[in-house]
């Protein structure tokens, strides 16, 4: 009696051992290029006409990382600004922009190239994001109001652009 | 040497504000509608500071294509990810490059620098 009580066990116990798993893989889909804003820009006014984010200017320049998680798949396009989006009433034409966009640091060393095969049009750099990895870039941005004229009191706003483009 | 490391980690560790799209390529496949196309795009609002996203569709020259999507402008909060149908004609299926999704400002009164973030996948 005994020997089939353990018979019809072990029976019961396999066939609970054999049942099939359906094992699950899983995945994500990530964003392959992120753009992150590590430090937001300030204007300096050092003089009546003039708005500057350099640092000699009271500025703080703003500065964006990109994340690419692979190489080669994304431009990274930096826009600095030449207009403003908020501010006091202009004459628009009467403002004079200048910028520029440089790399601030890099996570892989073989992105200090990028420098090199920097495209600029308009107030454009457009950088070939060929690595993986973290890239900041600085943007300087300054507006110089007329000819020895004073810009309104208020507040001033202007927009730097970051782009990520598909390739 | 790892208090000095710690002591930049922690100066140089400010608060990062970042924007995510996915996927890095399209692909418009017909929709329950004869003759429209659609596409789904995933966004997650890692920035702080911004809590709309404009939705754009353009041509390889980044001329704006007409398109459809529940609304243009999306409120989407910090951390706060969404997945966004957008939809297009048939007969733009070869004209249409990028779908682009770019942070939107709310005015404020203060003199400074924003940072727009654009992010566009390409379509296949």
């Amino acid at each position: 009696m005994l020997k089939k009580v353990l018979i019809v066990m072990a029976g019961l116990s396999a066939a609970t051992m054999a049942h099939a798993d359906n094992p699950t893989i899983r995945g994500t889909v990530a964003s392959k290029c992120s753009v992150y804003t590590t430090t937001q820009g300030v204007y300096g006014n050092p003089s009546p006409d003039v708005l500057s984010t350099a640092a000699a200017s009271g500025g703080v320049q703003p500065i964006v990382r990109y994340d690419v998680a692979i190489g080669d798949y994304y431009y990274g396009r930096i826009t600095y600004p030449n207009s403003f989006t908020s501010s006091p009433n202009l004459t628009s034409s009467a403002v004079d922009w200048a910028g520029e966009v440089d790399i601030s640091q890099v996570s892989v060393p073989a992105m200090s190239a990028y420098t090199n095969d920097v495209v600029v049009y308009d107030n454009t750099y457009q950088y070939d994001l060929t690595e993986a990895g973290s890239t900041w870039f600085k943007v300087s941005s300054s507006a110089t109001y007329g000819f020895n004229q004073a810009f309104p009191a208020g507040s001033y706003v202007a927009n730097v652009v970051a782009e990520c483009i598909a390739k | 040497m790892k208090k000095f490391l710690a002591v930049v980690l922690v100066a140089f560790c400010g608060p990062a504000w970042g924007h995510e799209m996915s996927p890095t390529y399209v692909e418009f496949n017909p929709s329950y509608i004869n003759n429209v196309l659609k596409t789904t795009i995933e966004l997650f609002n890692r920035r702080e500071d911004v809590s709309y996203y404009e939705i754009e569709v353009y041509d390889k020259d980044r001329n704006p294509i007409s398109f459809v999507a529940d609304n243009k402008i999306i409120n989407l909060d910090y951390l706060e990810k969404k997945s966004i149908d957008v939809y297009i004609k048939n007969t733009d299926k070869d004209k249409v490059v990028y779908v682009c999704t770019l942070s939107r400002f709310i005015k404020e009164d203060v003199t400074k620098t924003n940072v727009s973030s654009r992010i566009c996948s390409k379509a296949k």
